[in-house]
């Protein structure tokens, strides 16, 4: 007798615990936050942007999402850019597809918003079912956190939140087997309450970046893919500079050289005007062929490339080096220096290319 | 027969009444908060911009003694500033009352419009009223409510723009109780703070979603501080040592507050206006710096907290790897 009661208090037991721990509210979410998030004080603005939709029936979630998400990250060492000012930001820079956000470099949006870091959210799921004696509700979002001044991610999550009524829930009557599956899946309020106590979750460790263990902190900085190719483009641009500038102090130097060249020889010729009697004059003893020069640099894929875009244009283009090792970009030859001058004009403003006249080595 | 209706026809109409009860039970009343706009606030003239919400009283006792109007005005505020309106930090109302001699907050209820718009210099302010408060954890029953009144009151003209007297109830599913439910909810409301900050968050979602929102009369009006240009003397590809100093000036706004930033490395370093819309400033790298490849940007911020920023995209600042090591 004794035994009997006890198995059966047993099952029940077990019973309870296991709808517990398998059937109640499950939460899955992934988060990793940076070192640096660390740095962001109230001296700090941060904009969290419209967030995207997988599917359109889900742009009330989004609102809710958004509106929680702004509610749980007051709460942040950060300050928040209002969201009137982000959306009216956003549209008078026509930027109003969210899908779009994660393909413009966060340092863009630095600039048109003024925030030192932007918070992308997407919606990737609010599915609910229902099947008489048992209903379910599950979302599932996904959210980065983007500095828009070096473009490193601070924050990344991905959660997903479930919710289930009816037999999983071991109802103690009809009422609650029949009406609660239905209750889940009617009631907007099941899913407002689900959204925040998703966002609840979500949000801990960003308002409380201090208690970011090993297993949730990101080992190194990553950097947002479309920052990491601007920021190269960057980059190159500048090493293009850093070379052009280069090489316009060597072709300055070669053209002081060459001018006192033309001195020597004017010289060597008064020199010869007075001892001989036939004159040769000058451009007949130093035939000289000009060329106009766009470009100089180290690297000679970087002028093979400057090359093959003229060409394509339909510009006689040619390379030629240096002594120091320095790849020129060179285009058409010419006797005289104005003819060149009239081309180089016009390179200068049709392609926006600086351009000198220089004379043309090794001819 | 009763009056025309047969035994079984009432017991019929008996199950309807039952299931009908039973069901406005279940799905309604949750979430929805009723609120009265008094005004209609569509013209941007008439919308207030910029609002206070006051200290929020209490009436009586709370449970365990949690200072629920405290948790409630914080709550109210997080989710109030997603809407369209200037709001003022708490810390900052809290200040500018401490400033004009209110030690005690529940006084703040009586000061008149005119006064409270001398001392906060709003158009509006929120006042709350925490009416009363209970957390129950028993049997198969747990519930959590707070009943509060709260209205905005224009300090222009001394009007009620909206008011609601709520109750809101966070309770497990009585009348359809599950085990897993049940005990869920005993854990649950047994951490009072807890579960009266999910109580007081569940009411302001539900005042925010019927309180007017100015979001829209702002549309096309946005405008941050401009910067026109940007300068600074590093030069492509230059590796910068210790004692280095990097000047940047920023061209703009006139009459703001102008700073610059290294990267996401420093930022705040402060810019002096030497000329009406010519802003100026320097920063001496140091032995102990570590920037590489960081982006200067510029930043020209306004009263209002709004901030314009360029990017210097010419050079970087990078300190030269010897004098890392």
């Amino acid at each position: 007798m004794h035994n009997n009661l006890y198995s059966k208090f047993l099952q029940s037991f077990l019973v309870s615990f296991l709808a517990l721990t398998v059937s109640s509210c499950a939460t899955d979410l992934q988060t990793k936050v940076s070192g640096n998030l660390k740095i962001l004080s109230k001296h700090h603005t941060v904009a969290i942007l419209p967030i995207e939709t997988s599917d359109p029936g889900q742009k009330d979630m989004a609102k809710m999402f958004r509106q929680g998400l702004y509610a749980n990250l007051k709460q942040s060492n950060f300050r928040l850019l209002e969201r009137y000012v982000v959306d009216d930001l956003l549209k008078q820079n026509n930027l109003t597809d969210p899908s779009t956000f994660l393909t413009i470099n966060p340092m863009k949006f630095g600039e048109i918003l003024g925030v030192d870091a932007i918070v992308f959210g997407r919606i990737n799921k609010v599915e609910r079912s229902y099947f008489i004696v048992h209903s379910s509700i599950e979302l599932g979002v996904s959210i980065e956190m983007v500095d828009t001044r070096n473009g490193e991610i601070l924050w990344r999550a991905e959660q997903t939140e479930q919710d289930i009524a009816g037999m999983g829930k071991i109802p103690t009557g009809i009422t609650a087997a029949i009406f609660a599956p239905i209750e889940l899946v009617t009631n907007k309020f099941n899913l407002s309450r689900m959204t925040s106590n998703m966002l609840d979750k979500l949000t801990a460790l960003i308002k409380k970046p201090s208690e970011a263990d090993k297993d949730t902190q990101f080992e190194k900085p990553v950097i947002a893919k479309k920052a990491t190719k601007d920021l190269k483009k960057i980059e190159e641009l500048q090493q293009l500079k850093a070379e052009w500038q280069e090489a316009v102090i060597l072709d300055e130097e070669a053209e002081l050289r060459d001018f006192s060249g033309e001195l020597a020889s004017a010289e060597t010729t008064i020199l010869n005007e007075t001892n001989q009697s036939e004159i040769s004059p000058l451009k007949q003893l130093d035939p000289t062929v000009y060329t106009i020069q766009v470009g100089a640099y180290k690297n000679k894929t970087y002028a093979k490339k400057m090359e093959r875009s003229l060409k394509k244009k339909g510009y006689d283009t040619f390379i030629t080096r240096d002594v120091k090792k320095i790849y020129h970009v060179q285009v058409d030859r010419f006797d005289s220096k104005e003819d060149a001058a009239k081309l180089a004009r016009h390179i200068e403003t049709k392609e926006k290319l600086k351009s000198l006249v220089i004379r043309l080595s090794g001819v | 027969m009763l009056n025309g209706i047969s035994v079984s026809q009432n017991l019929f109409l008996r199950k309807i009444f039952f299931f009908t009860v039973l069901l406005s039970l279940l799905f309604g009343g949750c979430g929805t908060v009723e609120v009265e706009v008094r005004k209609n606030l569509n013209h941007p003239n008439i919308h207030p911009k910029t609002v206070a919400i006051l200290p929020f009283t209490l009436a009586g006792p709370t449970p365990e003694g949690v200072s629920v109007h405290r948790v409630f005005r914080k709550c109210f505020f997080n989710y109030f500033s997603y809407l369209g309106y200037l709001d003022m930090p708490l810390e900052n109302v809290d200040k500018k009352l401490q400033g004009a001699g209110m030690k005690k907050f529940k006084k703040v209820l009586e000061l008149s419009p005119e006064r409270l718009r001398e001392i906060l210099g709003t158009d509006a302010v929120i006042k709350g009223r925490v009416l009363e408060t209970s957390n129950f954890t028993g049997g198969i029953h747990a519930e959590t409510s707070i009943k509060a009144k709260i209205e905005m009151v224009d300090l222009r003209t001394g009007e009620i723009l909206w008011e609601t007297e709520h109750t809101e109830r966070t309770y497990s599913g009585i009348l359809s109780p599950t085990i897993v439910e049940i005990i869920q909810d005993q854990v649950e409301n047994a951490k009072v703070q807890q579960a009266l900050f999910k109580t007081a968050e569940m009411f302001s979602i539900g005042v925010i979603k019927e309180i007017p929102d100015p979001a829209d009369i702002w549309k096309g009006g946005v405008r941050l501080p401009k910067i026109t240009s940007i300068e600074t003397n590093l030069k492509p590809n230059q590796k910068l040592k210790p004692k280095d100093r990097i000047y940047v000036n920023i061209k703009g706004d006139p009459g703001l507050k102008g700073t610059f930033g290294i990267g996401n490395w420093k930022s705040n370093i402060p810019l002096r206006e030497i000329n009406p819309g010519m802003y100026s400033g320097s920063y001496i790298v140091q032995e102990t710096d570590e920037i590489s490849s960081a982006l200067i940007i510029g930043t020209l911020r306004n009263s209002k907290g709004l901030e314009g920023k360029r990017f210097y995209k010419n050079g970087m600042a990078q300190i030269e790897k010897s004098s890392l090591n």
